[in-house]
């Protein structure tokens, strides 16, 4: 690390050295931050998208039972929670906020999916569809909004 | 005849605890982020473990820092984060450098 400290009064040079050194040392910390969130949001997206579908053709398909789709669906979610939690050493301003805001959609929208393909759209493969669309726009806008910070 | 020191000159405005070299590198890569992990940032400053240690102790010490532990699995992590006060301070400190280095910009001001 460079010693930038000075002694005696400092000129406009030591001020800017410095200066530009708290700039590269921000810049360098928050490199590659993001990526174990990134990787997760498109992950889930992924998952929770191909899932919804899984789901309402097992229950068009007779003698079809969900149970091995949603054994593979939770693999991948704790593959992925598992990841985040190892690998994410720093993270960045205001990231706890977002996160929340990510995680609040991404649980509405597949909450609703769940729960209205199984009620009032039983069945019905444009209603997933749309579901695992919904699902793949707002992780996928989610991460790319997380990596572009 | 001289001109009289003032004491509100930009330098007197910096702050004494972030003149430290690892001080000011510490919490300049903290106040970019909300919250990084003792190797990281000690990776990242290429300063020992018990340097980075003393000096996240003296930041803490003086409020500006707030140190936290934990466990990934059964690895312990320490976390490290700017409290609001030492992002006040940051702020200020940067405010003064600023005026040190530009000081016609800040005039124009």
């Amino acid at each position: 690390m460079n010693d930038t400290t000075v002694s005696g009064p400092m000129d406009a040079g030591q001020a800017k050295a410095l200066l530009d050194q708290a700039n590269q040392v921000g810049s360098s910390v928050r490199s590659g931050a993001s990526w174990p969130a990134i990787s997760f949001l498109l992950g889930l997206g992924a998952v929770s998208s191909m899932g919804i579908l899984a789901f309402t053709y097992a229950r068009l398909a007779p003698d079809t039972s969900v149970a091995l789709p949603s054994v593979f669906m939770g693999i991948w979610l704790v593959i992925l929670m598992v990841t985040v939690l190892f690998f994410t050493r720093t993270s960045k301003r205001g990231f706890g906020l977002r996160w929340g805001v990510y995680m609040g959609l991404w649980g509405a929208l597949w909450i609703a999916g769940m729960l209205l393909s199984g009620l009032t759209f039983q069945g019905e493969l444009w209603f997933a569809g749309l579901m695992a669309a919904l699902l793949t726009v707002s992780t996928t806008v989610c991460a790319w909004y997380e990596a572009r910070r | 005849m001289s001109t009289p020191a003032t004491s509100n000159h930009p330098r007197h405005q910096l702050n004494d605890i972030l003149g430290h070299p690892v001080r000011f590198s510490l919490t300049a890569a903290l106040a970019q982020t909300e919250e990084v992990d003792f190797a990281t940032l000690r990776n990242h400053l290429q300063v020992s473990d018990s340097v980075l240690s003393k000096q996240a102790t003296s930041l803490e010490s003086a409020g500006y820092v707030r140190i936290r532990k934990g466990y990934i699995g059964k690895r312990p992590r320490t976390w490290l984060k700017l409290t609001k006060v030492g992002e006040q301070v940051w702020q200020n400190h940067l405010a003064a450098l600023q005026e040190i280095a530009f000081p016609q910009r800040q005039a124009n001001d």
